[in-house]
């Protein structure tokens, strides 16, 4: 096809050759001081950018400009709250990027200084990920929000003309059976959270002497596509849930009410109903919701540190946030925007401190 | 170890027994077996438990967790440390994928990257265009990149969507007619008309950038293995390795090495894409005739000249498959990089799931197909092409049609976006189902196909909703009955049945077949893994996933391998359903996780279902291609001897295309294990896959994903040695290659 090919191929080699040696140079001071490799780079763009942001660089001043990278996860009240946090951050003066991410893995990015903050830490799924890089120095646990999380056995509320008696766990005991699949047997089928959320339902099934077996569900996305087919045809079904979530907005439903947990429960076997074993109770009805930070922020953003320890969600915040795109169907930057809107002073108090 | 029976008898009968056919060779290959078993049952006090099931080990994975730790945070030879090498690296692929996206989306305000200014990167995007493609690709690429360049200084942004569909279409036109074209516009209109713009030009962005990497560095290691003995013994068992491996316990090293982000994702791209790119340079550099080579020879060819006037065109039909592979994993792997960081249509499709919005999800699955099927068209009918006369006596313009309807895209494109933005880019916004413009309904019914929805976009997303009520009102509960007997009738006692075996049964059992396909040697290599998934630490786990699979495999050999014959008969088939196989091989396994989960609900059943789904397609693929290499002249043989259709094929081709068909069951199984790992999504199995997700949670438990998924990988070349050396004494014995 071509007739110079050797010598174009040749052309090319000296071409990469070149380029090559080009990057050594930029690259290879930034590459001693480790972590700074990636930073670096995207520090011009960041001072590029600059010019274009509107005002408040004075608050900015002692900050640095290179972007704070957000996670992006897959549940809607954090991808909204992500671009709320982001446009905040924006507003003051502050370049964002936001970065897809698993909600597990966030906690070592976050650790290895990928990832500057994550703005929803549910007690209940994300706790051991996020203590376990706070016990190591690398995360800061640096903000707990005013909401209030619960994450605990939950039914769609056509289930209680079925077993009379809900919400009490005795009652969804004695009526297992209505519960019961093929592979359960005569006992009656729970369907988990996922095995990485660690929720220790077969501990308490065991604890409190419960005729159920437990299904750990892979992802959330297969728990709401069990209750969507089980809603169609009012299937009795009793699965993991939490709040605050789109879910309540579009299935009516109770969480069941197990002995009130206590921290002993899950240390002392002699507490509770059960004196042999632990897990004979629920799950905290107020789990915390966190914001946490790697170790560098505060020095390398102190004044966005210090709005995002003044940064505060409560409950109706984050179900509005998933409601506008789980109910309404909004694009998340569509929803981030309108809720910026509404509680323009809200947040001008976080900023301004 | 691997057939005790037959240790003490000499080498000449062993040699005669393996020639042995039929069922007397079937029962010499399961008698060590039977006689474990039968001593397993009937005296279990002679058979200690060591032998059947092995303790908790833990030290594989606690080897691998420090092994990870260590390279992650001490100085190797006390020189450098790893993580911050693979960062440097992963570092440069920062600005390619910068100056792609800015070039397809995001538009930028500064075309330089640092210390290297825009004419050397003009200059280098030439020079690769040169090397792939000769002087026109060279040609196009300096124009892109000058056109990047001029646009960014005018502040113009990214190049609107009219002009690269328009773009689009005149190269199917060129490359392959009024067809291609239409194939080629229609695929990137549904993008811009379909809302998902954006985040498909940032996926695309990162294939440009990834694909051609791939590619490369396949290529130039399939040459270096081919022309190097010792980096073939290298190169090939790591290929192995790395293809069985599944996807996600790759994800959690590269976020600790790499990062995440763009980079992390096209970094675990590029480890998927090579292989197959490297496999099929090897095979089709090897395939080229001793005659073509000779007739290079004769001609005074310097070795340059071989390689590259010689032996590269014709090994082209096989780096054409190798380049289709590269741009089928690129794309298959949009949605798993989303999970490190990587941005484009993988998140949207995952968030749609998750508020199970299947119709919008599959909107994006689609998208994700279309760039796909329309990339790799194109590069077929490139690679396809044949020198074709040029009349010198028509005028420039005349001889040049495309290339001048190509400029006249790029600037009536141009003038269009500057007059209106929503030639640039049609605005989104429109996912919001309730601010419906207009409805297309199917006739005579209620029934909504199409929308229009704000910002001129279209969605069919009602349709889906329509489709998922009905099926869960009147599917859902004959297939709850056909759930509760796959349950219970065949997926639990086979998962008994799997669970009770003892690890020195199958030992035995794997390294016989292994002794009778390949001798002694790939008895001690089938062995030594399962020796080595009994030591794992994860046993009754692997078992769990390979009952699963087989149970996968059997069903997708007994859907797939009729419709392989059916497709094989007439070209027209054979094209059709090639277009289905390639829409499922790309389609993202993750849309079908949830229309399965509401039909079966969370367990096995609902695993297989997905993980058949995608399994099938080698069952079909193969057997279309077994069916149809068989050599024309035998079957003209048997017809002219008398044979009815029914008897040519039964008697005829397929004991030919047998040996292919099994290596399709490899890819089967090899397609099962990845899935198997991804089903973990669904739940409801305890299998390796559930390992692997949880290696996510702690740091502790990374060692025990990267074990899991290595014993994925150990299952799959396992059956891959039995089956490869099966199948290619197969083929020597029928005299077909």
């Amino acid at each position: 096809m071509i007739k110079a090919r050797p010598m174009v191929a040749a052309l090319v080699a000296i071409a990469l050759l070149a380029s090559a040696c080009g990057d050594d140079e930029g690259d290879e001071p930034a590459a001693t001081d480790a972590p700074a490799a990636a930073p670096d780079a995207d520090a011009e763009d960041a001072t590029a950018e600059a010019p274009a942001e509107p005002a408040d660089e004075a608050a900015a001043a002692a900050d640095s400009s290179d972007p704070i990278r957000i996670p992006l996860h897959n549940w809607s009240s954090q991808l909204v709250g992500a671009e709320v946090v982001g446009g905040i951050l924006e507003e003051a003066g502050f370049s964002v990027e936001y970065v897809p991410s698993d909600s597990q893995v966030v906690y070592q990015s976050m650790c290895d200084g990928d990832i500057e903050l994550v703005h929803e830490v549910w007690e209940g799924a994300f706790g051991v990920a996020f203590q376990e890089q706070v016990d190591k120095g690398c995360v800061l646990d640096w903000a707990t929000h005013n909401a209030v999380t619960r994450e605990e056995w939950w039914y769609p509320i056509y289930v209680e003309e079925q077993c009379p008696g809900l919400p009490d766990w005795e009652a969804l005991n004695a009526c297992a059976h209505l519960f019961a699949t093929a592979e359960t047997g005569d006992k009656g089928r729970f369907l988990g959270g996922p095995v990485d959320w660690l929720k220790g339902d077969e501990e308490r099934v065991e604890g409190l002497g419960m005729n159920f077996e437990v299904i750990n569900a892979g992802s959330a996305a297969t728990l709401w596509a069990e209750l969507d087919a089980a809603s169609a045809d009012n299937t009795p079904i009793v699965l993991f849930n939490w709040t605050p979530n789109f879910v309540e907005a579009v299935y009516e439903g109770r969480f069941i009410e197990f002995p009130t947990f206590e921290d002993a429960c899950r240390t002392d076997p002699a507490w509770g109903i059960n004196s042999e074993l632990t897990h004979d109770c629920g799950n905290p009805a107020d789990g915390y919701l966190k914001t946490g930070v790697g170790e560098h922020f505060p020095e390398k953003w102190p004044t966005a540190a210090a709005i995002m320890q003044r940064m505060d969600f409560t409950n109706p915040m984050l179900a509005a946030m998933a409601a506008a795109v789980d109910v309404d169907g909004k694009e998340a930057s569509e929803a981030a925007q309108e809720w910026l809107a509404a509680n323009e002073d809200l947040w001008r108090g976080w900023i301004a401190g | 170890m691997a057939a005790p029976v037959e240790t003490e008898a000499p080498a000449s009968i062993i040699e005669q027994l393996r020639r042995t056919r039929g069922w007397r060779m079937a029962l010499l290959l399961l008698s060590p077996y039977l006689v474990i078993q039968i001593i397993h049952q009937a005296a279990p006090g002679l058979f200690p438990d060591w032998l059947s099931k092995l303790g908790d080990f833990r030290f594989l994975p606690d080897w691998a967790n420090e092994a990870l730790l260590y390279l992650k945070d001490e100085e190797l030879l006390g020189l450098f440390n790893l993580k911050d090498v693979t960062r440097t690296v992963s570092g440069w692929l920062e600005w390619p994928l910068e100056l792609s996206e800015q070039l397809l989306i995001s538009g930028g305000d500064s075309f330089g990257w640092g210390p290297v200014p825009w004419i050397v990167i003009i200059g280098l995007l030439a020079g690769i265009g040169a090397l792939l493609g000769g002087w026109r690709l060279a040609a196009l690429a300096g124009v892109c990149s000058l056109y990047l360049a001029m646009f960014n200084t005018f502040g113009w942004g990214a190049v609107p969507w009219v002009v690269l569909v328009g773009l689009f279409a005149v190269a199917g036109a060129k490359l392959g007619g009024w067809r291609l074209a239409l194939l080629a516009g229609g695929c990137s209109l549904y993008l811009a008309v379909f809302g998902v713009w954006k985040d498909s030009m940032i996926t695309l962005s990162i294939v440009f950038v990834v694909a051609p990497l791939a590619a490369l560095i396949g290529w130039a290691s399939g040459l270096a293995a081919v022309k190097a003995k010792w980096f073939e013994a290298l190169l090939v068992p790591m290929l192995n390795v790395m293809q069985s491996m599944p996807h996600f316990s790759y994800l959690l090293p590269i976020s600790v090495f790499i990062g995440i982000g763009d980079e992390a994702g096209a970094i675990a791209t590029i480890l998927f894409a090579v292989p197959p790119m490297a496999r099929l340079t090897i095979l089709g550099l090897r395939s080229v005739s001793p005659e073509v080579r000779e007739a290079g020879l004769m001609s005074g060819c310097t070795r340059w000249q071989m390689l590259w006037r010689v032996e590269m065109p014709a090994a082209r039909p096989q780096l054409l498959v190798g380049i289709n592979q590269v741009l089928m994993q690129c794309f298959g792997m949009t949605v798993l990089a989303s999970f490190v960081g990587t941005r484009g249509l993988g998140l949207p499709l995952l968030n749609y799931l998750q508020s199970l919005r299947i119709g919008k999800a599959l909107e994006v699955g689609v998208a994700i197909v279309l760039m796909a099927i329309m990339l790799d068209r194109l590069g077929q009918a490139l690679g396809a092409r044949r020198p074709e006369h040029i009349d010198m006596t028509k005028s420039w313009v005349a001889r040049h049609p495309f290339w001048i309807a190509g400029s006249a895209v790029v600037a009536a494109g141009i003038v269009v976006a500057r007059l209106t933005e929503y030639a640039a880019l049609l605005p989104r916004g429109g996912i919001v189902s309730t601010d419906r413009l207009w409805e297309l309904r199917l006739p005579g019914t209620d029934i909504v196909v199409l929308d229009g929805r704000k910002g001129a976009t279209v969605s069919t997303e009602p349709f889906w909703e329509w489709m998922v009520d009905w099926v869960q009102l009147n599917l859902k509960s004959p297939l709850g009955h056909f759930r509760d007997f796959m349950i219970l009738e065949i997926l639990f006692p086979m998962r008994d049945a799997f669970q009770a075996l003892p690890w020195i049964g199958l030992l035995v059992l794997v390294a016989a077949v292994g002794w009778r396909f390949g001798g002694w040697r790939l008895a001690a290599i089938v062995a030594a893994f399962v020796a080595y998934l009994a030591f794992s630490g994860f046993w009754i786990e692997s078992m769990e996933t390979l009952y699963l699979v087989v149970a996968a495999l059997i069903v997708s050999v007994v859907i797939g391998v009729p419709i392989g014959i059916f497709a094989s008969t007439s070209d027209r088939r054979y094209a059709s359903v090639q277009v289905i196989l390639d829409t499922f091989q790309v389609l993202p396994s993750f849309i079908y996780l949830i229309p399965v989960v509401m039909l079966f609900r969370v367990g096995p059943v609902a695993a297989l279902t997905a993980i058949v789904i995608y399994a099938t397609v080698p069952a079909v693929r193969y057997t279309m291609l077994g069916l149809r290499n068989v050599p024309a002249d035998m079957i003209e043989a048997a017809e002219m001897s008398g044979c009815t259709r029914a008897q040519v094929l039964r008697k005829v081709k397929f004991p030919m295309a047998f040996p292919e068909i099994m290596l399709g069951m490899n890819q089967v199984l090899l397609f099962g294990l990845l899935l198997v790992i991804i089903s973990a999504f669904i739940g409801g199995i305890d299998g390796l896959g559930d390992d692997i997700l949880l290696a996510r949670t702690e740091q502790a438990l990374v060692g025990e994903g990267i074990v899991a998924g290595f014993n994925v990988a150990v299952i799959g070349l396992t059956a891959d040695q039995l089956i490869t050396n099966y199948a290619r004494e197969r083929k020597a014995q029928l005299g077909i290659d």
